[in-house]
């Protein structure tokens, strides 16, 4: 990500190497990510860390499965109309 | 063993993950109606691990299938030619979605489970006639391919 333009970060929980949280986490440690808007693609279910998430500053949560019309709208919503055409 | 509220369970979350997923339509099987064809099996499995249960969800399928999964997740055409790395990541996000569903259905929303990255096996013809006769696996069918899936703690 430090060597690419990313506008919207797509992640999921369940990951290997570096699961979502510490992937957050270590995001907000950076300044060149910290504000970069993240929105998590899972199959996790727990209201307890979705919360965490969201705590972390998490812009959206998508539970799997998805459609592309899920995330189109969620692109929409984060970015804004201009980014999703 | 599988209690039976978990057997209902387990697949009720698999017929919906696989129509909601892979557009595929599934139906019960009994066990004297297993007939695979082909000596290549796939079988994924991932662990969770909660505040009072640990265990792993396994799915185990014929080879053929795991190509058409691959088709239907990743939107690609039925004539295009599929490489088994795709079929194996197929399976796998079957597994993880169908392993999501399963933790919040049988521990409810308030509850932290974390789960593995799922791994997969190939298996041959011998492997799958032992785990159809192990009571551990409930066997279904989708799109009359049977497919083995297991929860076990």
């Amino acid at each position: 990500m430090k060597n690419n333009w990313v506008d919207l970060c797509f992640a999921d929980i369940n990951m290997p190497v570096m699961n979502g949280i510490e992937m957050i986490e270590k995001m907000l440690e950076d300044h060149m990510l910290e504000k970069l808007p993240v929105v998590i693609v899972s199959t996790e279910g727990s209201k307890t860390r979705i919360e965490e998430l969201f705590r972390k500053g998490v812009r959206a949560y998508l539970r799997k499965p998805i459609t592309p019309e899920i995330v189109r709208n969620v692109v929409k919503e984060v970015l804004g109309d201009y980014d999703a055409k | 063993m599988m209690q039976n509220e978990e057997r209902k369970i387990l697949k009720e979350v698999c017929f919906g993950v696989f129509e909601q997923l892979a557009f595929m339509f599934g139906d019960e099987l009994e066990d004297d109606e297993i007939e695979a064809e082909g000596n290549r099996f796939l079988q994924a499995s991932m662990g969770f691990k909660g505040p009072k249960k640990q265990g792993t969800v396994e799915i185990v399928v014929p080879m053929t299938i795991s190509k058409l999964l691959a088709i239907n997740i990743l939107g690609l055409e039925e004539d295009q030619i599929i490489d088994e790395d795709s079929a194996i990541d197929a399976l796998k996000e079957l597994l993880n979605t169908i392993t999501g569903r399963l933790m919040t259905t049988l521990f409810g929303e308030d509850v932290v489970v974390d789960l593995t990255i799922p791994a997969t096996e190939e298996l041959d013809h011998a492997a799958w006639e032992e785990l159809v006769e192990n009571s551990q696996y409930l066997a279904i069918t989708i799109e009359e391919t049977p497919v083995l899936v297991s929860i076990q703690s």
